[in-house]
């Protein structure tokens, strides 16, 4: 599929059309999805109807229609759109229907794009794989064998496979980034606070945010544009001038937290990433290292923060008012038993881990002392963009892996190492693709001899809060105009 | 103070009594190493606060105000929202007795 730009053109120009566009985009699911299984549920009739409308409005009104008109758009299935299901990913709302439409739904519906289907995710954006969704996992689509990230890995394959040219994730230590870098794609979280949270699964509530997936920057920018704003259905919502003004500069002062990087990223990753370094220099950018010790910590005091209010939002889910309800004798039987079928280990996991840091005589110890760690790593990332203007890191420490190996909880936690810090602070990050490495079929680096497969690895840039015209501008520098 | 201290298995069966999850024995004890594992990563948190103190809130923390009104119409989400609740009894859930009888 397309760029949306470029899809926009041709609706314009009326050498395609959005019927032609969502026609196509369920002749590649029908031809895809069956092994890929980016999606949980499609919706063709409906898709159908408004693509037939919009092809109509081209004709009469042409470049005077709203900027996604047209426009099919996969949505992950922690955000609710009214009368559609809504799963989450998880067994305990199997059946759920949405009541209400997500403001991010309603805001992309107003732009005019067709929502074609609701994608595959990590039971309630909790994994890194899409490995732990009730329905099964999501497959790489540049490498069956692989998984194609998490949690918004539907949403990422969806994009990678062709079907749509965008799609909405959701993003609380990582989850449109790292799948972003797993399948070759542009993936953004915003600032927080910049795009309304109401109607999405609250997962982390202090840290989620949803934000795009886009073949460019520009594409991300324009799906960004069009979701973000203040809602007064989410009083953390941001105005314009929250947050001082981050300015835009022909070329940009880049910090690298040298320490932060020496260990634990792959040698291959790595080398990508050199190269990107090589090529924001030449491209007239001024790198240079900073120190943001705090940052390597994050991953702990995420891994607080995060199950603490995963415990407290994962409350709701209670047989009572909607979703799953399994027989019980008592009430508190028919607690312990619904949220005992209706939760997967991961989730149960981290509601555990979240209740015991929160639970009385701990909550100073742990829950205190991460959120005083979080305000100590934003004074600290502060006092970095003194001195410069993005901060770079790899998205992720490897390529994608393949299902099953990262088996043990702490290892799979962490390949967020570099995504977290982002969340816990509350700035915006992008990730773009930034080169490939080379796996063989047993996950070695490929030899001389042996063949294998080339799997994209992303780069992060970081700003300021606010700042996220900054990143779309050098990501479209570094990205879309080379 | 301990900041990693294993968990026993009637730790973790006392947490999913208070989570309201029914833990089963094998469970419990694939939580129990899994949540110690996690809780010794974790610990360092302690080390990065130790000498500062703060104990501030991240980022731009404000009140956000709306009048006290009424915003939606009468009955506007009643039947949708009552549509999805697993047991109804005319216009309210039905859920069951708190206490046992014995």
């Amino acid at each position: 599929m397309e760029t949306i730009a470029t899809l926009r053109r041709k609706f314009i120009d009326g050498s395609y059309t959005p019927l032609q566009a969502v026609e196509d985009a369920f002749a590649v699911i029908a031809q895809k999805d069956g092994e890929i299984h980016a999606f949980l549920d499609t919706y063709r009739e409906d898709a159908l109807v408004q693509a037939k409308d919009a092809t109509k409005r081209y004709a009469e009104q042409g470049s005077d229609t709203p900027p996604l008109l047209g426009v099919p758009i996969a949505l992950k299935n922690n955000i609710l759109v009214k009368g559609k299901r809504a799963t989450g990913g998880s067994k305990i709302l199997e059946h759920y229907t949405a009541t209400y439409d997500a403001t991010v739904v309603r805001k992309l519906q107003e732009a005019g794009a067709i929502i074609v289907g609701a994608t595959n995710l990590d039971e309630f954006a909790m994994g890194g794989s899409t490995e732990n969704s009730a329905f099964g996992p999501t497959k790489n689509p540049v490498d069956t064998t692989r998984v194609p990230g998490g949690s918004s890995g539907g949403s990422a394959a969806a994009v990678a496979m062709g079907a749509v040219p965008a799609a909405l994730g959701t993003d609380t230590g990582g989850s449109i980034r790292q799948p972003a870098s797993y399948c070759g794609l542009v993936g953004y979280k915003p600032t927080y606070g910049a795009v309304s949270r109401s109607g999405l699964m609250a997962m982390g509530s202090s840290l989620d945010q949803a934000g795009p997936f886009a073949h460019t920057v520009s594409d991300a920018q324009l799906l960004h544009t069009v979701i973000a704003g203040r809602d007064p259905l989410d009083s953390t919502t941001i105005d314009e001038d929250t947050y001082p003004e981050v300015t835009l500069k022909e070329t940009y002062t880049i910090g690298i937290p040298r320490d932060f990087i020496q260990e634990g990223v792959d040698e291959d990753v790595l080398e990508v990433f050199e190269e990107h370094v090589s090529a924001l220099k030449a491209a007239g950018h001024t790198v240079r290292d900073v120190s943001l010790p705090l940052f390597e910590k994050g991953l702990a005091a995420y891994y607080v923060v995060m199950p603490a209010e995963v415990s407290s939002n994962l409350a709701r889910y209670d047989g009572i008012r909607y979703g799953l309800s399994v027989e019980g004798d008592t009430l508190l039987d028919v607690y312990q038993k619904t949220r005992a079928v209706g939760f997967g280990e991961e989730v149960k996991r981290r509601i555990l881990l979240g209740t015991y840091v929160l639970s009385a005589g701990y909550y100073d110890a742990y829950y205190g002392k991460a959120e005083a760690a979080r305000e100590l790593m934003r004074q600290e990332l502060s006092d970095v963009f003194r001195i410069v203007d993005i901060v770079l890191l790899p998205t992720t420490p490897t390529p994608a892996f393949p299902f099953g190996a990262q088996s043990d909880p702490l290892s799979m936690y962490k390949q967020d190492i570099f995504t977290v810090p982002v969340n816990l602070t509350g700035v915006p990050a992008l990730s773009i693709p930034a080169g490939t490495v080379c796996r063989d079929a047993t996950n070695k680096p490929c030899g001389e001899q042996s063949q294998g497969t080339q799997l994209p690895v992303g780069v992060q840039y970081i700003a300021p809060h606010g700042g996220d015209t900054r990143l779309f501008d050098l990501g479209k520098k570094m990205h879309d105009q080379v | 103070m301990c900041y990693h201290a294993d968990m026993e298995k009637e730790d973790i069966l006392h947490l999913g009594r208070l989570a309201r999850i029914e833990i089963t024995d094998k469970e419990a004890a694939a939580l129990q190493k899994d949540i110690t594992a996690v809780l010794e990563y974790v610990s360092v948190i302690n080390e990065i606060t130790a000498e500062t103190g703060v104990t501030k809130k991240v980022g731009a923390v404000y009140n956000v105000f709306r009048e006290d009104e009424v915003t939606t119409k009468d009955n506007e989400y009643t039947d949708a929202l009552l549509a999805e609740a697993p047991a109804t009894k005319g216009r309210f859930l039905e859920v069951k007795k708190i206490l046992s009888a014995d």
